[in-house]
């Protein structure tokens, strides 16, 4: 009996310190995933600001009047508020309509807006 | 042989125990005495410091257009020591940076561990740089102040310094308030120097409040452009506009020329970024005329229709003589502000006494600071009463020997259109606290009563209907005002400068809701140096537009005798009356 706990006790403390090991390792790769993906995100907030800093630079105050002051444009005075709902697509064009669509380009569903304009 | 050998085991033994003893004291003295020297030294090594940045509050204005925000940047920085090739390095950052070679060869020759090439650079550079991957060199996150709408409302803005600390403008009044705290993330690095994060040490920055300011874009748009092209239709060395809101005290608009871009600071001197309008004192003129109106009015000294001998236009006062630009004989009350007649608002102070036309001073804001929420208001200079000379109480009243600001004139004009009420000019409207916005309290006090200040107001819209102020008239909207052209005095030469004015034109339009003011002032115009052709046609032009805006389009304005925009440089002071 006593030969036999040696080795098991051995056993024991090498997969306890095996399992030990992996997960220490488990746990260094999940921190550089998390640090490589850390790297992405603020990779991507930097592409994301110099957007946004582009994109407030062009519409600001000064440049829409001096593009509204350049085409002479004039704000409605009256605004028509659009319904745009999807219309219910017919299942016999669904097959052509949408093949013709995904050809061009164009979302599939029209919009009833136009309908209910000239209704 | 057996005693030797013994000797020799025992020699052997203790010169192991006596190294074994050494190095365990060493052991000791190194884990016990000196551990936390060691690992402190140790942690420098695996762990590194990120500063988290607190990112300062945004500023927008009253419709929610952002004004101020933070951007995210990059700054280049050296580690001398690391750089393998330092011809190249050199050589890559001067060209990519716009650094000249010989400045980062300066900086790359310290010994030092850490120098700053270049602080927040665009993405674009960063990018360029760091595709070399030039050893040695790295980047360090950091938040730049950003304008977007540029030029607009700068000199309210203000600007920040390279670590985002307000210099200038709100961003130094409202710095405490819109500057964030810093944090820091500690995270362990491998031996390559790359970050782990494993069980990070995180302090969180905090991010400076949101402010909103009672300032319109879109106004402030107009006004500056309308400033601008002033300025440059008369050649004006500069000038400055404040529209409010003459019941609550808010600014809507408040332009001075020239500008400058607060994104690009190069060659941008402290002179072109002062708040002109709140930070500049100058000799009102004619606009002051109207402290003697309101002092008259609520006296109930003088009636609408009592006459006053002008002495055909000179009048011999104590120390000086009074003229009037045109002659004139005996002229209504009423007739006296529409004219402008100086000799006329002299002889009415001096009927009301000094300390009554004082009185009426102090009351309505002069000589002491408005409060606005910028930094540098001037404070007026109103002489205590017993420094008035004989002269003083004749000329004080046309708005000589007495010093003020832009702001100081809207806000007294401001009781005339509110019905009576001397209010608090603000700037900030609210400001973001942890879950909702603050609003700024409105502050405003009654000094007058609300027939005084109608009376006042009747008078002041005759001014604009057919007095000086004609060329600020606008079709179907009933609009008051007051000119002014003041000389500056020369304070080398002593005496009034015959080359140098100011003009001026301070107006309102009470029927509106709520009563706009508008103040416009004018210095140096070449082309003519009258309020009523140079300042009064601007606050037209604001006004209309502002007009419009506030209604919603509804309104349909038209001004009367309007100029194009070719002519008016070419008014001559004949087509007004310009009594002031």
């Amino acid at each position: 009996m006593k030969h036999i706990i040696i080795p098991i006790l051995a056993v024991f403390i090498f997969l306890a310190s095996f399992l030990y090991l992996h997960q220490k390792v488990l746990i260094y790769v999940e921190a550089y995933k998390l640090s490589k993906n850390h790297h992405i995100y603020n990779e991507l907030v930097d592409k994301r600001d110099y957007l946004v800093y582009n994109f407030t630079k062009e519409t600001s105050v000064s440049k829409v009047n001096q593009w509204a002051e350049k085409n002479k444009f004039i704000p409605a005075e009256k605004v028509l508020a659009l319904n745009l709902r999807r219309a219910p697509v017919h299942k016999s064009r669904y097959t052509f309509a949408s093949l013709v669509n995904g050809l061009l380009g164009i979302p599939a569903g029209s919009s009833t807006a136009l309908a209910n304009e000239q209704q | 042989m057996k005693t030797r050998d013994t000797l020799r085991i025992h020699a052997v033994y203790i010169i192991f125990l006596v190294l074994f003893l050494t190095i365990s004291l060493r052991i000791v003295y190194l884990q016990v005495f000196r551990s936390d020297f060691f690992q402190h030294l140790a942690q420098n090594q695996y762990y590194r410091i990120i500063p988290l940045l607190g990112k300062r509050g945004t500023i927008f204005d009253c419709k929610g257009r952002l004004l101020a925000t933070e951007i995210n940047t990059h700054s280049v920085f050296a580690d001398p020591l690391f750089i393998t090739k330092p011809n190249l390095t050199v050589a890559i950052l001067s060209s990519q940076l716009g650094l000249s070679g010989q400045k980062v060869k300066e900086k790359l020759s310290k010994k030092k561990r850490f120098v700053w090439i270049k602080r927040k650079v665009s993405w674009g550079q960063k990018e360029q740089i760091a595709k070399r991957k030039l050893k040695g060199v790295g980047f360090l996150r950091e938040y730049k102040r950003f304008y977007p709408q540029e030029k607009l409302a700068a000199s309210v803005l203000g600007i920040t310094d390279i670590d985002n600390r307000g210099l200038d403008g709100l961003e130094l009044y409202y710095d405490n308030c819109l500057r964030g705290k810093d944090g820091m993330v500690r995270v362990l690095q491998d031996s390559a120097s790359r970050e782990v994060i494993l069980t990070p040490t995180i302090i969180t920055p905090q991010e400076g409040r949101d402010i909103i300011l009672t300032i319109d874009s879109q106004i402030q748009y107009w006004t500056e452009n309308y400033l601008e092209e002033t300025i440059k239709k008369f050649s004006a060395r500069e000038g400055s506009v404040v529209v409010m809101n003459a019941n609550t005290g808010e600014i809507l608009a408040l332009a001075n020329y020239p500008q400058f871009n607060p994104n690009n600071l190069e060659g941008v001197s402290s002179e072109l970024m002062r708040n002109k309008a709140v930070c500049d004192m100058f000799e009102p003129g004619s606009v002051f005329k109207m402290v003697t109106l309101v002092a008259a009015i609520d006296q109930k000294k003088f009636g609408d229709q009592d006459r006053i001998f002008c002495e055909n236009g000179a009048f011999k006062i104590p120390g000086s003589t009074l003229h009037d630009w045109k002659p004139y004989g005996i002229l209504t009350f009423r007739e006296v502000f529409k004219k402008s007649s100086n000799i006329g608002v002299g002889k009415i102070a001096n009927f009301l006494g000094r300390p009554t036309i004082h009185l009426y001073m102090k009351k309505l804001g002069f000589g002491e600071k408005t409060g606005v929420d910028l930094p540098g208001e001037v404070r007026g200079n109103v002489k205590p009463l017993f420094a008035w000379s004989n002269t003083s109480g004749y000329i004080m009243p046309i708005g000589q020997e007495v010093g003020v600001n832009l702001l100081q004139l809207v806000r007294a004009f401001a009781v005339v259109a509110n019905g009576g009420y001397l209010v608090k000019p603000h700037i900030v409207a609210a400001i973001a606290t942890q879950d909702a916005y603050r609003q700024m309290p409105i502050e405003k006090k009654r000094i007058i009563v609300p027939s005084t200040a109608e009376r006042a107001r009747a008078i002041l819209e005759d001014v604009v209907a057919d007095g000086t102020g004609k060329l600020a008239a606008i079709k179907g909207v009933k609009v008051g005002g007051k000119t002014g052209t003041a000389q500056k005095y020369d304070v080398e030469l002593k005496r009034y400068s015959s080359t140098q004015y100011r003009a001026s034109f301070i107006g309102f339009v009470s029927e509106l809701d709520p009563p706009i003011v508008i103040g416009v002032s004018v210095f140096e115009p070449k082309k003519s140096h009258f309020g009523g052709v140079v300042a009064a046609p601007l606050f037209r032009k604001v006004a209309e537009q502002s007009i419009k805006y506030l209604r919603g389009g509804k309104a349909q304005t038209e001004s009367i005798s309007r100029p194009s925009k070719d002519q008016v440089g070419a008014v001559s002071d004949e087509d007004v009356d310009t009594g002031d």
